[in-house]
Order: C-alpha cells, then sequence, then structure tokens
C-alpha cells in the first residue's frame, strides 16, 4: 500500500475512533456491501477451478463531528480469494476516498482534504490533495484543488507527481451557465496532461435548452473534443439531437503507461464525428418509448456506420417495470455489425424484489466460431431489520464467444447503518 | 517539493475567495443533502415528479434519469457535478469512475437491471466491435494508468 493511503487510513480510522460523546449532533451512516460470487475459472488443459472471490464494500458518513458542518467520508473495498487464487493475486484492495469536508451553514463555500473525486469541467480525476468550491457572488463559482493525482501511482510512484486545476462558473438560473475550466498534471516531475474546457447551457424560447463541453489539449495546441445537445420538448415527447467530435491525435494518449490500443488510435490521425438523436415518448404516467439514433463518420480507416436502438418500458407499479429493447450496429464492415434483442423485468413484492434479464445478440461475422452471445439472469432478495439489512441473490447464464455454457452466482448482503447521536439532524 | 509549493499557492488564493464569498451577496444555495437514496427504493428517478418542470432555481428535467440517462448523462454532470452529489455520494459514482474497481457495475449489481448499463451481457465479446466504432467512449474511463490495467491485461 503507497504510503501516502497508509497514512489516510490512519487519519480517517482514527477520527472514526473519537468517541460520539466528544460529538455534539454526530450522524453516522456506515454502508456495508458484502459480496460472495461463485465461477468457474478454465485453466491450462482445459481443466477447471472453482473461484469464489469474497468482496466487502465499506462506506462511512459521519457528519457533524465535533463542529457543524465538518463531516468525513470513507469509501473502500477489499477481495479475498475463498476458492482457487484469482487474478493471480489472492487479496486485492483500494482505498477509493477518504476526505474531510467543511460547508458552513450559510453553504457560501465547501472545503475538501484528503482523497476525494473531483469532477470539474475537464477534471475528472482521483486526487489525495485538497479542493474548494465558494460562491464569489450569486452569479459566480469559483473551485479550484491541489494535489496528487493517485492514477498515477502506478508509474514509478508518486515523486514528483502533481495535479491542479479549478473552475469558474458564470450562471444565471434558467436562462444560462457557462463555466471554464482547467487542469494540469505532471508524471515524475514531467508534464503529463493539460487540458482547458468550456461548459455550456443555455435555455433557449420554446423550453428549448442548448448544453455542451469542448476540450483544448494544451500539449498539442488543438482540440480534443466538442459534445453538443439540444433538447427539444414538445408534448408528450422530447428529442435530444446530439453531436460529437474527437479528434483521434489529441483526444488519445501516447504515453508508455496507456494501453497499446489508445497509444496505437493515437496515431492515426483520424477524426471522429457522431450526429445522433434520442426520442422519447411519453404516452402516459407509466410507459416511456425510447428511439436512439447515432450515425459515426471517421477521417480514415472505416466507413460510416449507424447504431439504431428502440426501447420500451412500462412501469405497473412504483418500483417495478418491464422492458425490451431491440438494436442493430450496422458497421461499414461485417465484422462490425451486430444484431440484439433484450428483455427484463423486475418486480418489486415488499419486503422483497425478483428480477429477470434476457439478452440476445447476433454477429454478422463469427466472434471465435461464434455467430451469436445468450445472457440470461435471474434474481431475487428480501429486506430485513426494517429495511436495513437486505440480502440479494443471483444467477447468470453466458453461452457466448468467450463463455462456454458458463454459470454463475453472487450472494449479496447490504447493511445500513444509521446512528444518529444527541442533537443530530439529517440536513435535507 | 512541488506538491507543498502548490499547496501554499492554492490556500494563498482559496482564504481571499473564501472571504470574498462570506461578504458576497445571498443567492440560492443548493442544499447539501437529499433524502438519501436507500429511502428513495431501487428506481431511475425523475426528479421532476417532486420538483416540477420550473427552470428556476435548478432545471431539474435535465436530472431525469431516463432509460438512456446512464448513457448521456456526462454533459449535465460536467455542467454542475453538485446537482448530482445531492442525491448521489462519491462512492456512487465510483463504481463505474473510480481509478481502480475490479467489479463491472453490471457484475456487482445484476440485480438492478433497470439502470441499462453499459458492460452487462455479452460486452466482453462485443466490446471488440463497440471499441472499433467509438473508441473515445472506452478511453473516457480507461484512460488512465490505473484503469487502463484493465485493458492491458489483453492489449498490452
Amino acid at each position: 500500500m503507497p504510503g501516502c493511503c497508509r497514512y489516510l487510513l490512519i487519519f480517517v480510522f482514527g477520527l472514526l475512533l473519537l468517541p460520539p460523546i466528544t460529538c455534539w449532533g454526530a450522524d453516522l451512516l456506515v454502508t456495508s456491501e458484502t459480496i460472495l460470487r461463485g465461477f468457474d475459472r478454465q485453466v491450462e488443459n482445459g481443466k477447471k477451478l472453482s473461484a469464489v472471490p469474497a468482496y466487502e464494500y465499506l462506506q462511512i458518513d459521519y457528519r457533524d463531528i465535533g463542529l457543524s458542518g465538518l463531516s468525513l467520508h470513507a469509501n473502500g473495498w477489499g477481495r479475498g480469494n475463498l476458492g482457487d487464487n484469482f487474478n493471480s493475486d489472492d487479496t486485492a484492495g483500494q482505498l477509493l476516498h477518504a476526505y474531510l469536508q467543511y460547508i458552513p451553514a450559510s453553504r457560501d463555500y465547501l472545503l475538501r482534504a484528503g482523497r476525494q473525486y473531483i469532477f470539474e469541467g475537464v477534471a475528472r480525476d482521483s486526487l489525495d490533495g485538497i479542493y474548494g468550491k465558494a460562491y464569489l457572488t450569486p452569479a459566480v463559482t469559483l473551485s479550484m484543488f491541489a494535489g496528487s493525482p493517485v492514477a498515477l501511482d502506478t508509474s514509478n510512484g508518486r515523486q514528483g507527481d502533481l495535479m491542479f486545476g479549478g473552475k469558474l462558473t458564470y450562471s444565471k438560473a434558467g436562462r444560462y451557465d457557462a463555466g471554464i475550466s482547467h487542469k494540469y498534471i505532471s508524471d515524475n516531475g514531467s508534464r503529463h496532461e493539460e487540458s482547458l474546457g468550456t461548459d455550456v447551457m443555455l435555455q433557449l424560447p420554446g423550453n428549448v435548452s442548448l448544453l455542451g463541453h469542448s476540450a483544448l489539449n494544451l500539449m498539442t495546441s488543438d482540440w480534443r473534443e466538442h459534445s453538443y445537445e439540444l433538447r427539444l420538448p414538445f408534448k408528450q415527447f422530447v428529442f435530444q439531437p446530439f453531436l460529437q467530435y474527437y479528434r483521434y491525435e489529441d483526444y488519445f494518449s501516447k504515453r508508455s503507461n496507456s494501453a497499446t490500443p489508445f497509444r496505437f488510435l493515437q496515431g492515426t490521425d483520424n477524426v471522429l464525428t457522431v450526429v445522433g438523436t434520442e426520442a422519447f415518448w411519453y404516452p402516459s404516467e407509466h410507459a416511456e418509448c425510447v428511439l436512439k439514433f447515432k450515425n459515426y463518420e471517421y477521417d480514415q480507416r472505416f466507413g460510416g456506420s449507424q447504431l439504431y436502438t428502440l426501447l420500451a418500458i412500462w412501469k405497473w407499479k412504483i418500483l417495478s417495470e418491464v422492458g425490451a429493447e431491440f438494436g442493430r450496429m450496422q458497421g461499414s464492415d461485417s465484422e462490425n455489425r451486430y444484431y440484439q434483442g433484450r428483455g427484463y423485468f423486475y418486480w418489486n413484492i415488499s419486503p422483497g424484489f425478483v428480477t429477470g434479464d434476457v439478452m440476445y445478440v447476433n454477429y454478422d461475422e463469427a466472434i471465435y466460431t461464434k455467430n451469436s452471445s445468450l445472457f440470461t439472469s435471474v434474481g431475487g432478495g428480501v429486506k430485513f431489520l426494517k429495511d436495513a439489512l437486505s440480502v440479494k441473490l443471483s444467477f447468470d447464464y453466458s453461452n457466448d464467444p468467450y463463455f462456454d455454457r458458463d454459470y454463475r452466482w453472487m450472494l449479496k448482503l447490504n447493511y445500513l447503518l444509521d446512528k444518529k447521536f444527541a442533537g443530530a439532524a439529517r440536513k435535507n | 517539493m512541488n506538491f507543498l509549493r502548490y499547496t501554499v499557492f492554492l490556500t494563498a488564493v482559496l482564504l481571499p475567495v473564501l472571504l470574498v464569498s462570506c461578504a458576497a451577496q445571498r443567492g440560492y444555495r443548493l442544499p447539501e443533502t437529499h433524502p438519501a437514496l436507500h429511502e428513495l427504493g431501487e428506481r431511475r428517478e425523475f426528479c421532476t415528479k417532486c420538483h416540477g418542470f420550473n427552470k428556476e432555481p435548478v432545471d431539474f428535467e435535465r436530472y431525469n434519469h431516463t432509460s438512456l440517462f446512464t448513457d448521456s448523462h456526462r454533459l449535465v454532470a460536467y455542467q454542475d457535478e453538485r446537482v448530482c452529489s445531492i442525491c448521489h455520494s462519491q462512492s456512487f459514482c465510483s463504481d463505474c469512475h473510480a481509478t481502480r474497481v475490479e467489479l463491472k457495475p453490471s457484475i456487482k449489481n445484476p440485480t438492478e437491471n433497470y439502470r441499462r448499463v453499459q458492460h452487462r451481457g455479452d460486452f466482453l465479446a462485443r466490446h471488440r466491435i463497440e471499441a472499433r466504432i467509438d473508441p473515445t467512449s472506452c478511453f473516457r474511463c480507461h484512460g488512465n494508468p490505473k484503469s487502463a490495467q484493465t485493458c492491458q491485461s489483453c492489449h498490452g
């Protein structure tokens, strides 16, 4: 485990050991997901071994610790193998986030310190560091962050790794939002990535809205991406036409720690333009019909491709629905074409539920001598202890180019502890 | 040393910003949390059912969890992740967007079939087609060195 993770863990769990009596109005929420999976694993000579990995996902949210507005949030997962060795390591795990957060009662600003996920315009990264966001005026919001990027710890350690950036947003509620964001990352002391991005939302007459994002690669000084969509509501219909544009040279990475296909694509100098629409029809409160169309055009390598999806959903009560989907990927070559069909249901029978899922795909060109794949899944669950504990069980069957009549099962226990100490009140 | 320098720099910038912020004219402030997801139950939520179609203070219609919302939520999230974080803690997003998660969301939550997550069913076979057609959708999550390890075990 990297040194910083160790310190974060000690810090977080040290705080948890603080006795609740020192906290006024503290509110503790612990969410535990225990997962037990079972499946066969084929090894050399056609021999099959039974893998039974056990996972634990633990999340802790501890609010108003010692000071109103101060909270601690931590989340991580771990895996141990109960059957044969899996993925060549007996155990694995990761601390996903662990940070202290302060939001004053006025909610004028927010401060975070620790491991956290940054989601600010062009920044969508996990960071060990600090983050702040503040309303400068009613219309202007500024956020800034700095620290060490978590994703680079596998690349010669974390010495010389740095990430910083921020976002400035100008908005008028119900009219427009315009944001400009920046991100800089260095890996082992050298510039690894630098991007500048814009985000825009514009409310137009007739309840029409425009939403968009553009990103400039400051390493190559050219655009990586433009993604824009319109939202056009009309009676029971909503149309969402969109346009996306990607320059492979500026979008992908040729760094040695990137996966080979991405390094290859970066050198192809290709440009992808995607134009399409999503169309939603709501004939009643219970029904949802959706049509999706995407057209892909390339400067080089492939001819145009199209994706068609038709989806219908019926909700017969608040948590129960049944859906059917049909799709066609019409690639320029037969190896890039398939038909897809899917049906599913989720039936809530309080305090339990039952689910089913069937998916069939037919490939125009066989993959590893198989022309089609079939996936089915059935599941169910029940809640106990005033819904604090839920037990879910599911069975999957796959017969596809990679799995030959393969059976899997999964048992999942979700446990929720919501403990309010003296004087606590959940903020809504 | 760089880290220390930038931390000091950031603190020096943030402090005056916070002071200005505290003196700023009050506008609408998003609440910190919504009723917890577990109190809403397992389903795709249409925010407008409770919040209506008014555009102020937040255009909740944009955040309606339609059947394609898993595919297309990124633009509204880029715009203002604070609206997402009212209901979703970082751990919800981490199921897909973390630097390293071993269980894909379709495997971790197999009974939540109404979410229409990308990797369900035969995706291991189909990803060769999807990746040829639109590799940018792979890179968005698998582009950093840690998450690229998923690809590297086969592709190098």
